[in-house]
């Protein structure tokens, strides 16, 4: 209440890791708990494979499969990366377009919202046949799609929520457009953008296995464990379904990552120093 | 130009909205403030003191009448960055430390030297050792006393303050008063006030414009002849308390109009 | 609206322009502007009142069954995942222990790629003697109850300190609290969520669909038509024009549910939850 306490940054070091402990280890714990009732009740009710596997059989298909499932894997992020990437810039670039003129967002927004409510996966057969088959071009393309929208209107919004006060502000320093754009407008739009990427990089993986399922190359994720599903080899199925899984996860960490490294300023990180 | 008032204004009025929505904002204000004047708008709400003193800053146009700052139209003054503006919230942008927050409008204007700037900007709002803070590791008036800093820091004639201390505490508020008076007495700024607070308007102000709403006028103008400099002795005199009591009626009497 | 249909005949002007400037320069990249690969947006709505096939229905009266089929399948997810995703965000709401330990995995399940998955939940389901189009609905409530968990639970968390403190001044129960002040105050969220869910749900059905290995809905037709892409192109992009007016019609009928149940719409949610900045 008083004038003179800042916030406390100076919290030690041992209580942030005991809230951080305190924050993580019940997740942790039913990990470890879920994991030994899943492969307990395998075993004592007989489960065929095929139903569900016990995790130990997948881990062992895993350590089997290794070598195939990482070129798969390989060949799918290929595809992700690629589309990522574009469905980023153009969502970014789009936006950037459509702040700048307001008349291009009257016209986009609605539409980009409409076309959200679109099933976009529909949109895979025909990338499919766009491209050449063999290409990765065209599951490029519908992670680019998919990742496209989210970032759009998530970035736009984050340009155009500026509050009254700092717009007025800059008006009272007689700050040109662009420096109200590059000073005040993108600060802002970063914790949206962000909030854009963590959905856009678990979105972009499972577009690009639905693409797969469309045909193209065998060597792919998607159509690994298509192969292996049709066989009723599920313990194969899953030990890629896991890598994939996975993958989505790494690049959520990743940007998590990044995000903290930009935006150590933003509220939403600052909860381990309120605790 | 020194003898001409910093700000002049004959017969204004804003009226917001059109055809039934239409609502006359002021109506009729005549107003001189000369150069080194303590001016307090108050009020009660809906009178316009808000809307006067964005008229002067030219962050709203006006809709008839004549008004000059410093001479000159709002919108050439606020092209010639005469005035610094102090909203009710410190608006600091989150992801600019304290400097770079007080630096801001030094880059925007080109100025040389921002860092030097900006230090002597901190020392003399006593935040020097916050320079490094970001806003949110700030207590409210911390903030408040950031954004006075910024506001000041490229030497403005006017400075602009709409509620400034509206969101603090009793205790903060005080100590930001005595701030403000002594900043006023170093820089010799021009100062525009805007409060709903009688206390706050007497202790600070040489004058206190009160106002009043539906049309928002002037109802009447009050010099505080209090001596300066003010202290917690001031707020202990008769004198004081003779002028709250002359403000208080002053406004009642302008609402019974 | 209308900006909506002047975007519409905007991108049919850049297809079809495409299509004109590419055929006329002889290009081929990035897309074939064959009728084939590009066929004329007027062809794919000829289509539509074409036979599907020799003495068969109507394509677009086909299309219409196979319509009503998904978002029987979709409704029906929609609707196991809206309550699934309700419950668990009133769990999380009681229990900090159990939001803490099930969180992550809600946000997991999303990164499992559900096409993967369909498969094993269509065994699971004749395992159990479920009917197909109800472990499709499974799928379908799998990508469903996501939004609305975690938008519910952010709306449960919304009311002021000072409302929840009033409510314990009355020494309302927890169940009290939770329908007179925290459900009210989410709704907001809620109806937000399930505008995503909405899609997420058609789209759930047509990738359950894909491995279920029956032809009745729209993702079969999906798959078959891509697979008999030559021939029939304009066939697939018929299909694709309905599936997406299917999406828009779900997330439709749910906005005006909306419009009627909240006064004051939420339109400040619309952008947040469609693009799950809850997960944030």
């Amino acid at each position: 209440m008083t004038d003179t306490k800042p916030a406390a940054r100076e919290a030690t070091r041992t209580s942030e890791l005991r809230h951080r402990l305190r924050k993580h280890v019940p997740a942790a714990v039913l990990f470890v708990l879920g994991l030994v009732a899943w492969e307990g009740l395998i075993r004592a009710f007989d489960v065929e494979s095929f139903v569900l596997p016990a995790p130990s059989e997948i881990g062992s298909r895993l350590v089997d499969q290794w070598s195939v499932i990482m070129s798969a894997a390989g060949n799918t992020m290929i595809e992700v990366i690629g589309g990522l990437t574009a469905g980023v810039v153009l969502g970014v670039t789009v936006a950037l377009i459509s702040v700048r003129w307001e008349a291009a967002r009257e016209g986009i927004l609605p539409f980009a919202i409409a076309t959200n409510a679109m099933p976009i996966i529909a949109l895979a057969p025909i990338a499919n046949n766009m491209f050449p088959v063999t290409s990765p071009v065209s599951k490029m393309t519908v992670v680019a799609i998919v990742v496209f929208f989210p970032v759009m209107i998530n970035t736009v919004r984050g340009l155009t929520e500026v509050g009254t006060g700092e717009l007025e502000l800059m008006r009272s320093f007689a700050a040109t457009p662009r420096e109200l754009f590059t000073k005040v407008r993108i600060p802002s739009a970063l914790p949206y953008f962000f909030s854009a990427l963590k959905v856009a990089s678990t979105l972009s993986i499972i577009a690009a296995i639905v693409a797969e399922y469309f045909g193209g190359p065998q060597d792919v994720l998607g159509q690994y464990i298509i192969a292996k599903a049709n066989l009723f080899v599920f313990p194969d199925a899953w030990a890629a379904i896991l890598v994939a899984s996975a993958i989505g996860i790494a690049f959520y960490g990743i940007i998590l990552g990044a995000e903290r490294l930009v935006m150590s300023w933003h509220v939403s990180l600052r909860a381990t120093e309120a605790g | 130009m020194s003898d001409s008032p910093v700000v002049r204004a004959r017969n204004l009025g804003k009226t917001f909205g059109k055809g039934s929505d239409r609502v006359e904002a002021l109506r009729g204000i005549d107003l001189d403030i000369e150069s080194g004047e303590f001016v307090s708008l108050i009020g009660p709400s809906g009178c316009g003191k808000s809307t006067l003193l964005r008229l002067i800053g030219d962050l709203v146009p006006a809709s008839s009448g004549e008004l000059t700052v410093n001479g000159k139209s709002p919108q050439q003054a606020r092209l010639d960055r005469d005035y610094g503006i102090v909203f009710q919230k410190a608006t600091l942008l989150d992801w600019r430390t304290v400097t770079k927050n007080v630096e801001l409008p030094l880059e925007i204007m080109d100025e040389e030297a921002r860092s030097e700037r900006a230090a002597s900007m901190l020392d003399l709002v006593q935040l020097s050792d916050f320079a490094k803070h970001y806003p949110w590791q700030l207590s409210g008036g911390m903030q408040q006393r950031v954004a006075i800093a910024r506001a000041l820091a490229f030497e403005p004639s006017l400075l602009l303050m709409d509620e400034p201390f509206g969101a603090l505490d009793e205790m903060t508020r005080e100590l930001m008063q005595q701030e403000v008076l002594r900043l006023w007495q170093q820089t010799h700024t021009t100062v525009v006030f805007v409060t709903h607070s009688i206390p706050e308007a007497v202790f600070l102000s040489t004058r206190v414009i009160v106002m009043s709403a539906r049309p928002g006028r002037i109802t009447d103008r009050i010099e505080t002849q209090l001596p300066y400099p003010r202290t917690v002795d001031t707020r202990e005199s008769a004198a004081y308390y003779d002028k709250i009591t002359e403000v208080r009626e002053s406004l009642r009497r302008g609402d019974r109009q | 609206m209308l900006s909506f249909i002047v975007v519409t005949f905007v991108l049919i002007a850049i297809w079809e322009g495409y299509k004109l400037i590419w055929l006329q320069m002889g290009w081929i990249r990035p897309v074939r502007p064959d009728n084939t690969t590009m066929p004329h947006v007027w062809d794919m709505i000829i289509e539509l009142f074409r036979p599907v096939r020799r003495g068969g229905d109507l394509l677009i009266l086909d299309l219409a069954a196979r319509s009503f089929f998904t978002l029987r399948e979709a409704f029906l997810g929609f609707v196991i995942g809206g309550i699934f995703g309700f419950a668990l965000s009133v769990l999380f709401v009681r229990s900090t222990l159990l939001e803490r330990s099930f969180m992550p995995y809600v946000v997991a399940s999303q990164t499992i790629p559900i096409i993967a998955i369909a498969p094993m939940v269509v065994v699971w389901g004749g395992r159990l003697d479920f009917p197909q189009w109800l472990s499709v609905a499974v799928i379908s409530a799998y990508l469903t109850f996501f939004p609305v968990a975690i938008n519910t639970l952010r709306g449960l968390k919304s009311p002021d300190p000072t409302a929840l403190e009033l409510m314990r001044s009355y020494a309302a129960k927890p169940r009290e609290v939770l329908w007179k002040l925290q459900v009210p105050s989410a709704l907001p969220y809620i109806f937000t969520a399930l505008k995503v869910s909405a899609t997420a749900s058609v789209i759930g059905a047509l990738i359950g669909e894909l491995p279920a290995g029956f032809g009745d809905g729209l993702g079969r037709a999906l798959l078959t038509f891509s697979q008999q892409f030559g021939a029939r192109s304009v066939k697939l992009y018929a299909t694709v024009i309905v599936t997406a007016l299917v999406g828009v019609i779900f997330v439709t009928v749910v906005t005006l549910v909306e419009r009627k149940t909240l006064a004051a719409g939420s339109r400040d949610f619309e952008v947040e939850l469609m693009t799950g900045r809850a997960t944030g």
